[in-house]
């Protein structure tokens, strides 16, 4: 699927499985390996540190080629191969023929490495625990030194060595926080392939399956998706997607509504996922901007209200026939929550429409669409709030809530009215800042965002809008829709948001387009877009020129490893490939 | 350095309150900018980026006419009195997240914020004010209830964030007050019911309740220290706070370890011995973190637990110095033996199963760092190391294990417990002392160090347990005057070691260290050396109205050059050290060795 010098390397998406934190992925301009563990120890951090993983005939490094499929990464030199398997996600079993894989640590301070036990070599590193054991007798020796000044091993290697009876060496490579027990008795080393194998086809069946030139693409994406699926696990109460595995190692929870929007061959697995986000919903019915293992709950932005647009979609366009009463009842409760949440905490001044406060609320914190200030009302945040009010009152009536369900249906019209008589000017949506109630245009593609609502816009303002959307020359990139006109001055492909084509901006301006009875034109935006992932990879934020030389340092929106890319991917392809 | 809670340096130690992540400090005088008061700055202890901590989220000053006027903070656990010639300007807590602030004599109050990416100041349009910082530090709402807020701030979109912002409290009527109140999420308004007077005085109330009932000043010419040390746990204990069930007294609020350590609470465990729920709340703590395997954490704080590795397994020993002085373990209800029992056994199965590594059934450590004495040379040859500390430790815990079952009327299990406790301490004998001193083995290779640490004189804490000829070498290691005993405290390493440095950062080659000190004073106790170990408490706690209750005392001037170590150095001690960073640790340690000062001081 993937390959040294096919398509897809582990540049691009790391070899990983569900629920584990580790990954190996080619690193550095040399392109070797590492293996690294991506647990979220402080919010910030980069690329963790790791294990480099050099190839070797017992005394010289070998140049290597490898293949990467989604239970095996197969490491290949003119004297032998490694193989790669995840037997869980806490298990790495490797094996060796005919050469020896050296796993390379360099320590920082308070970084151990020593033999906790007869068989079992334990590193303790700033980032959990892994501890080697062999599975065939003597195949491992190291040369870990304990260094008293530094409170710490020297930095060290362990090599997993052919045993000379067998011709082959293998180890478990266990991952963990704070203690392990090995296992007495470990599987074959082909069955834990064929298991994981199998998990991940399984996994795949939720999944759409575009057929043509996008196949391929789509395996990989699926695998991105299967393998930032962390959870339950200490703090997280349940399964979330990562946002990636090597930075930003967290979930954020606005991309999980998104997730969930694969998974279009199970309507119950798609809301399980948004549903799954509520768990951590606060006394007030907010929810936090993002979450980890650790404990590491930001709260301070409170990104756009997608679930409803979200939940709309899946009751719109998925088989629903194994929702039940239940389903709908929970997510019902959590919603309005969440949407008396917005109204009482995030509409100041009570003009009865919620602003964000921070750049960062809207998703995209560099977008111009804050260039007169905040608190704002943008058309975004409004079209995204109506449809939850929209959400709630679906929900109430599939729960036998007639009242709630006109209600809540009253206010989700009187948003839309708020956003077409306040901040339409007839042309465009508009931005007010809240403080002085002043109004501006903006640049942004967020000012877009309210053709999600589709025919519940004035038929007039619709057309307006979809016109400014498929003009040429504004938004309309051959890799999809920038997020900042072509036209403006606050154009920047150095911002994340300011002209780069970001993935979830996509799925809702197109689907946006769908839902706006403009078929062909989201068809044709869709294709656009797909080929630009196609070659680009997951990033979060295509540059649509492709001219400039790409960026793969943290944080960059060039990263190519974004879950919510993928799923973006997924959804668009199945839909319009 | 004044160490007084009548008048606290807030460069030195910071204005907190039980329960509070908020602290206030001021910045020291070196970094005022030329003709400008140094402001109060406000923070939120938190636990993460450890090393980047910012002291001076808020910063708040009494203005005239708009503009700062000096002012000389009074600082008392009840709050901040100033006078400034105008008026007065004070600031204390309405509780744990909130503060009040108040000028009077026509003074008003101004506050400036500066903010990083993704921060944000916003008018909420209902009289209040919000600044938002991350990470994981959350809102301050700002209200004026008496005089007018205004501010001053705009939107900087391309660096996503709010500009230097200034908020302003004008005055009216001659006064200018209000608060500020923080929630990580949702803050809301407050609506004050009592005046800034009554909360001064309740929270000194608050303060003297707690002072009453926990401790008791053994001599009135070391007042200073030893109420700047009750002050500093009862404005760094947190209870029922996140991730923390129960109590926890942060290491400190400024500095890089803003959480409870593991070993830690049980010396303030000890030191709380008075207050028997808080005593027992604090030893627990830490033990109740164990994770399934029955592994202690190395640390929690409202986040959550850490566990690279346990500390040293002290909390058996504070129990039992706790339960001594309350005449014996029937002080323990049912409840709390029980807890305690499951718990410390839960802790030494761990210890005999994960950290005996050559499998003699006696205990070592995996990570230097589990002794708390991590750059010790007594891992000079490495780990796993069986070190006598360790097996001390556990001979005391397993004995407590008897004891607490006995409470429990587990009488075979007792047996087991005491039994066990005595084959320890005489298989420890057996295995690591030479004949002349204790010595660490390398579990693998046996290699025994050349080290020279106290960690190896620790065992005296074992007191009668010990034969009489071990205890007189180790008492006459500590009394010697060219080794370990100098004029300012016992050192770490050894003066006459070849790795001996206390010119450099490391923290184990001779600092002279509270909790180091307090074992071996405690143990030259425990062991009949009374005269000397009230003389070496007496001179500690004496230092301290000087230095402060520091963590580590002043060493004596190093004439020689210390051996240069080849390979990577972890500088323990920081370069640079922040305001406020006072920590609470060397204040449990000064705690417990001037209660040893009182005329109740048993053995």
């Amino acid at each position: 699927m993937f390959g040294t010098n096919e398509k897809f390397r582990l540049d691009r998406v790391p070899f990983s499985t569900r629920g584990s934190y580790v990954c190996i992925i080619e690193n550095g301009p040399d392109h070797g390996l590492l293996l690294t563990s991506s647990h979220s120890q402080f919010i910030g951090d980069g690329i963790p540190r790791g294990l480099t993983l050099t190839f070797t005939d017992g005394e010289n490094e070998l140049p290597f080629t490898y293949f990467c499929e989604p239970a095996k990464l197969t490491v290949t030199t003119e004297k032998g191969t490694a193989e790669f398997v995840f037997q869980s996600g806490g298990i790495l079993r490797v094996r060796v023929t005919g050469i020896s894989v050296r796993f390379n640590y360099e320590t920082a301070a308070f970084e151990g490495a020593c033999y906790v036990d007869d068989d079992v070599f334990q590193m303790a590193g700033s980032f959990g625990k892994f501890d080697f054991v062999p599975i065939v007798p003597g195949c491992m020796e190291e040369n870990s030194k304990w260094n008293f000044r530094n409170a710490a091993s020297d930095d060290f290697h362990l090599s997993v060595n052919p045993v000379s009876e067998c011709g082959t060496g293998e180890i478990a490579l266990y991952h963990f926080d704070s203690n392990n027990r090995p296992a007495e008795k470990y599987i074959r080393f082909d069955l834990a392939y064929e298991n994981t194998k199998e998990a991940f086809r399984l996994f795949c069946t939720d999944l759409p399956d575009p057929a043509g030139e996008y196949a391929e693409m789509a395996e990989a994406a699926k695998y991105l998706l299967w393998i930032s699926e962390i959870g339950p696990d200490r703090a997280l109460k349940n399964n979330v997607f990562y946002a990636t595995k090597l930075h930003l190692i967290r979930a954020y929870m606005w991309h999980q509504p998104i997730a969930a929007m694969a998974f279009v061959k199970n309507a119950k697995a798609a809301w399980r996922y948004i549903k799954n986000v509520f768990a951590y919903q606060a006394e007030d019915g907010d929810i936090p901007d993002s979450i980890n293992e650790e404990n590491q709950f930001e709260w301070v932005s409170s990104r756009m209200p997608i679930y409803g647009w979200a939940v709309c979609w899946i009751l719109d366009n998925l088989d629903t026939a194994r929702l039940r009463y239940m389903d709908y009842d929970d997510m019902y409760h959590c919603l309005t929550r969440y949407a008396n949440w917005w109204m009482d905490s995030r509409d100041p001044g009570g003009k009865g429409a919620p602003c964000y406060v921070t750049g960062r609320d809207c998703g995209y914190y560099d977008s111009s669409l804050f260039d007169h200030g905040l608190p704002a009302r943008t058309p975004d945040l409004l079209a995204y709030t109506a449809l939850l009010f929209e959400a709630c009152s679906r929900l109430a009536a599939l729960t036998r809530r007639n009242e709630k369900a006109a209600s809540w249906a009253a206010k989700s019209q009187s948003m839309i009215d708020y956003l077409v008589k306040n901040l339409w000017n007839g042309e465009v949506f508009l931005v007010e800042n809240a403080v002085t109630g002043e109004k501006f245009s903006s640049n942004s593609a967020l000012a877009l965002t309210p053709v999600i609502l589709g025919k519940r816009l004035p038929a007039d303002v619709l057309s307006a809008l979809t016109s400014g959307i498929l003009n040429a020359g504004t938004f309309k990139t051959s890799g999809g829709f920038g997020s900042e006109s072509l036209r403006s001055p606050r154009y920047d492909l150095g911002a994340t948001a300011r002209g780069r084509i970001a993935a979830p901006m996509q799925l809702t301006l197109i689907q946006g387009l769908k839902a706006s009875g403009l078929e062909d034109a989201a068809r044709a935006a869709a294709a656009d877009y797909l080929a630009a992932v196609a070659k680009e990879g997951f990033a979060f934020a295509i540059d649509p020129t492709g001219t400039a030389e790409r960026d793969f340092t943290p944080f960059s929106p060039d990263w190519p490893f974004c879950c919510v890319t993928a799923a973006v991917f997924l959804n668009t392809a199945n839909d319009f490939s | 350095m004044n160490y007084s809670i009548e008048n606290i340096d807030l460069s030195a130690l910071p204005l907190s309150y039980p329960n509070s992540l908020i602290m206030l400090c001021r910045d020291f005088p070196e970094k005022a900018v030329p003709g400008e008061p140094l402001p109060i700055l406000i923070t939120l202890t938190s636990p993460v980026n450890t090393w980047d901590f910012r002291y001076d989220l808020i910063a708040v000053q009494p203005t005239y006419n708009g503009e700062p006027v000096p002012f000389e903070p009074v600082t008392t656990p009840a709050g901040i009195r100033a006078d400034t010639g105008h008026g007065t300007f004070e600031i204390c807590f309405e509780d744990n997240l909130c503060l009040r602030i108040r000028s009077t004599g026509g003074l008003g109050v101004r506050f400036f914020m500066k903010f990083n990416r993704f921060e944000q100041f916003y008018d909420r349009l209902d009289g209040s004010v919000e600044a938002v910082f991350r990470p994981m530090t959350g809102e301050f709402l700002f209200e004026a209830v008496s005089g007018r807020q205004t501010y001053r701030t705009e939107y900087l979109p391309d660096e996503c964030r709010s500009s230097d912002t200034y908020v302003y409290w004008e005055p009216r009527d001659g006064v200018a007050e209000g608060y500020i109140a923080h929630r990580e999420h949702n803050v809301k308004r407050r609506t004050l019911t009592r005046t800034i007077e009554q909360c001064f005085k309740d929270n000194k109330a608050n303060f003297e309740k707690f002072y009453a009932d926990t401790y008791k000043l053994p001599d009135e010419k070391i007042r200073g220290p030893f109420e700047v040390s009750v002050y500093m746990i009862w404005s760094h204990l947190i209870t029922d706070y996140g991730a923390i069930k129960g109590a926890a007294v942060y290491m400190g609020k400024s500095g890089v370890m803003r959480y409870a350590k593991g070993w830690h609470q049980a010396m303030q465990g000890a030191a709380a011995w008075r207050n028997l729920e808080l005593a027992l709340e604090l030893i627990y703590q830490i033990p109740a973190t164990a994770d399934e395997y029955g592994m202690a954490s190395g640390g929690i704080s409202n986040i959550g637990a850490h566990y690279r590795n346990p500390m040293a397994p002290i909390h058996g020993w504070a129990l039992a110095y706790v339960v001594k002085r309350h005449g014996g373990w029937d002080c323990l209800s049912e409840e709390w033996a029980r807890k305690l029992y499951d718990i410390l056994v839960f802790n030494t199965q761990w210890w005999r199963e994960f950290s005996d590594v050559d499998g003699n059934g006696i205990i070592g450590y995996t990570h230097s760092d589990s002794s708390g004495w991590n750059d010790a040379t007594m891992f000079l040859a490495g780990v796993p190391a069986t070190t006598p500390d360790i097996s001390a430790w556990l001979v005391v815990q397993t004995e407590v294990c008897g004891h607490l079952a006995r409470r429990l009327g587990k009488n075979a299990e007792a047996d087991y417990w005491f039994e066990f406790s005595d084959r320890m301490l005489k298989d420890m004998i057996d295995y690591l002392w030479d004949g002349e001193k204790f010595v660490v083995k390398h579990d693998i290779t046996g290699e025994i160090p050349p080290s020279h640490s106290i960690g190896l004189f620790q065992v005296v804490m074992l007191g009668k347990r010990l034969p009489q000829h071990i205890t007189d070498k180790l008492v006459a290691a500590l009394a010697d005057k060219s080794r370990f005993n100098a004029p300012q405290g016992f050192t770490l390493e050894a003066m006459d070691s070849p790795y001996y440095d206390v010119r450099g950062k490391a923290m184990c080659l001779g600092r002279i260290f509270g909790m180091a000190n307090f074992y071996a004073i405690y143990g030259l106790y425990q062991s009949g050396e009374i005269d000397f170990a009230l003389e070496r408490a007496r001179n500690w706690a004496e230092e301290a109205v000087e230095y402060g209750p520091q963590t580590i005392m002043p060493s004596p001037p190093q004439t020689w050059e210390p051996m240069k170590i080849e390979g990577k150095v972890f500088d323990c001690l920081p370069t640079v050290y922040p305001p406020a960073g006072l920590s609470s640790w060397g204040c449990g340690t000064y705690l417990n060795i001037a209660n040893m000062l009182d005329d109740d001081f048993c053995a």
